[in-house]
Formats: C-alpha cells, structure tokens, sequence
C-alpha cells in the first residue's frame, strides 16, 4: 500500500541569481549554433538558464565562517577521469572525525560553497550523540533538497553561493553532502553525479 | 534507524537544469558510439504509473518510507530514481528516464551508495543510454553489500535527454536501510 505525501520545502526563501537556475516545467537551452530549436508540443518556453561554468574539483565549504574539511568526494574533472578521496578504514574515519571543527551555530545557519555552481541535489544529515571517539551514535536525521529548493535557499555571494540550511537543535554532528554534475566529457555526454561531504561538530557553548 | 524527509517540489513543477554551451552538443557529436548497445526497458504505462505519479510528490509507503522522487527534465520526459534494495548477495538500485510519446536520445548515469556519518560511500555507478527510442531507459546498479547489516543505501542519478535541440538534465535520489544478511 502506498500513499501520496506532499511536503513544503519551507526554509525560508531568498533571492536566488545563481549561475546555475532550474527552469520549470520545460526547459530549452541554446547551443549557440542552432538558431531554431523545435519544441515539444504543448511546451512553453523556460526562462534562460546556463551553466556558466563546472567545478573541476570539490568547492570548499564553510558554515558560520568555518572552513570545513572535506570527508569524501567522487569527482570526475574536464578530464573525465573519477577522483575519490573518502576514508578507506574506520580508523581514518575516526582519525577524521577527531580533526572536525567545533562551528558555533547562529540562529540562521548557512552553508558557503566557493564555487557559483550550484548543486543539484543536497542531504543535510545530522546525529544528535557521538561517542568518546567522536564517531556518531544513534538516530540519523536527514533532509534532502533538489535542485528547485537549493534555488530557492540559495543566494549568490561573492564567487560562490551561500544556502541557508536547517539544523536540528539536539544535533551534535552534521554533514553535508552535496551533488554536483560532472563536465560532460568526449566519452561520456551525460554528466555523472560528481559529490562531495563535509563535516562539523556543533559546539553547544 | 533513522529519519527522513524529503524537501519536496510543492506545486508540482519540475525542475530542468539545462547544460550550457560546454555540454550543448548531441550525444553523436559528443563521440558516443549509438551502435553501442543501450539498456532500454520498455514499461508499461501502468507499471510506470505505479511508480512515479506526478511530479513533485513522493510516494511514500507506509511507514514512512520514501519509494522515490520524480523530476521533469523537460516537459514530456522526466528522470526516476527508485528504492535501493536487496537483489541477492547485492544492493541495487534503478533509474529510470522516460519520455513517452517522443524518442529522444536520453543518458543516464546512476550511482549506488552506502549511507556512512562521513558522507555516501560509492559502491558502483552506471552509464546507460538509448538513441531515438521510446519506452523507458532503466539503468540498473549492483553492489556486493553481502552480511552488511542494517545499513542505509542511497541511489543518485543524472538523467539527460536530448530532442529536437532541447537538451536538460535533472538529478534524482532516493535512499532506503535495508540488511543484507
């Protein structure tokens, strides 16, 4: 048995002149050297959208002015070749966790990524108890946001963009993982999904 | 266990993130073989509709679980990623891109991670495409995740679709905990 739930985004909205936009419903893009493009019948025209330009390495991320360590990434450069960082042992994992910045949280956190491409989907995950080590224990909590809700978070800033972010107030340890498209590359046209996460501890003092 | 939402397209739209010029080229163009062989699935409609029921919803079983998420690429096709789940000794996950009533060329990589504190472990990912067909392309992902107990799995795709000069991609996800012993 299924159902439909519908739930609204609701993180509070903010002007968004992103280098990347999402266009509703139908969208065309002009390559530049085809002047006519054929619709879809029914389609209306979507408001012009283009990526400026792809990030050819995992942006740096910072929250209340923070700079936060990268855990991981898989990310395929204009070379088309995958990079992956990401700890390959639990011992790593804990070496990385005793390194996280302790970020002390406003009352409207937000998340700066240096780079005006914006992702295209996002999980805000967050763990309410650590252990001794540091490595999260318990309930996960996790939201997701597609292109549409970054777009409506998101703001431009100087070389990058800035997304307000909503942080359970019990949470001790987040991270943020963000999707990207990879540049399309000569052997494979379709962007994969390039990603990358971050974390920190929230200090409650 | 864990807990989830997803932040939703409330009034039904779709999202289209366009490639700029850097990716504006067909995929013929782009040096991908079409004599390659695709992965094309043909669905029925009522399958299909079981699965995704319009855009901006989520179908959700009872318990909360997420089934997955659809996202418009453009208006008449649109991306689907489904329930990682357990097939045999190995997590998997599908996406689906489907236009019905246009043949488009349409491309599809999908991911398969492993849910960790750290971020998501890649397990496999998938490139899939169809030239100038119709139906669904479904482009399924393996992993091993053999004795893993109680583990979150999360699946992301970009999905392309190329017709007639229009070109968008979307990316879609959806994430499930599920044993593997």
């Amino acid at each position: 048995m299924v159902r439909l739930q519908l739930r609204r985004a609701v993180l509070g909205a903010r002007a968004v002149t992103l280098a990347v936009a999402a266009a509703l419903a139908f969208a065309a893009c002009n390559t530049g050297d085809s002047p006519e493009r054929t619709s879809l019948q029914g389609a209306e025209r979507a408001p012009s959208v283009v990526v400026k330009s792809y990030p050819d390495e995992p942006p740096a991320a910072s929250i209340a002015g923070v700079r936060l360590p990268t855990m991981s990434s898989y990310w395929q450069g204009a070379d088309g070749v995958l990079h992956v960082t990401r700890p390959e042992t639990e011992s790593e994992a804990r070496d990385l966790a005793k390194a996280l910045p302790s970020v002390s949280l406003g009352d409207l956190p937000s998340v700066q990524f240096d780079h005006p491409q914006a992702p295209t989907m996002m999980v805000v995950a967050s763990y309410a108890d650590v252990d001794e080590a540091g490595i999260p224990q318990g309930d996960r909590d996790e939201y997701t946001l597609n292109a549409a809700d970054i777009m409506n978070l998101a703001e431009e800033v100087s070389g990058g963009i800035r997304l307000g972010l909503s942080i359970p107030r019990g949470a001790r340890l987040v991270t943020i993982v963000a999707y990207y498209q990879a540049p399309p590359t000569e052997v494979e046209s379709n962007p994969s999904p390039n990603s990358a996460s971050w974390s920190f501890e929230v200090n409650k003092h | 266990m864990k807990k989830s939402w997803h932040a939703l397209l409330a009034t039904g739209v779709a999202t289209a993130l366009l490639v700029g010029t850097a990716g504006a080229s067909s995929a013929a163009s782009a040096g991908v073989d079409p004599s390659e062989p695709d992965l094309t699935l043909h669905l029925t409609d009522e399958a299909f509709s079981q699965l995704t029921p319009s855009a901006g919803l989520v179908v959700q079983q009872d318990g909360g679980s997420s089934v997955g998420t659809l996202a418009l690429i453009f208006n008449g096709c649109e991306g689907f990623t489904d329930n990682p789940h357990r097939s045999g000794p190995d997590a998997s996950v599908h996406g689906r891109t489907r236009c019905p009533g246009v043949s488009p060329v349409k491309q599809q990589t999908t991911a398969l991670y492993r849910i960790d504190w750290w971020g998501d472990n890649l397990m496999n990912r998938v490139t899939g495409q169809a030239y100038n067909k119709s139906g669904t392309l479904e482009v399924p992902v393996h992993a091993n995740c053999g004795g893993a107990p109680n583990r979150g799995y999360r699946g992301v795709s970009n999905h392309l679709a190329d017709y007639n000069g229009q070109r968008g991609t979307v990316t879609t996800g959806n994430e499930k905990w599920f044993a593997c012993n």
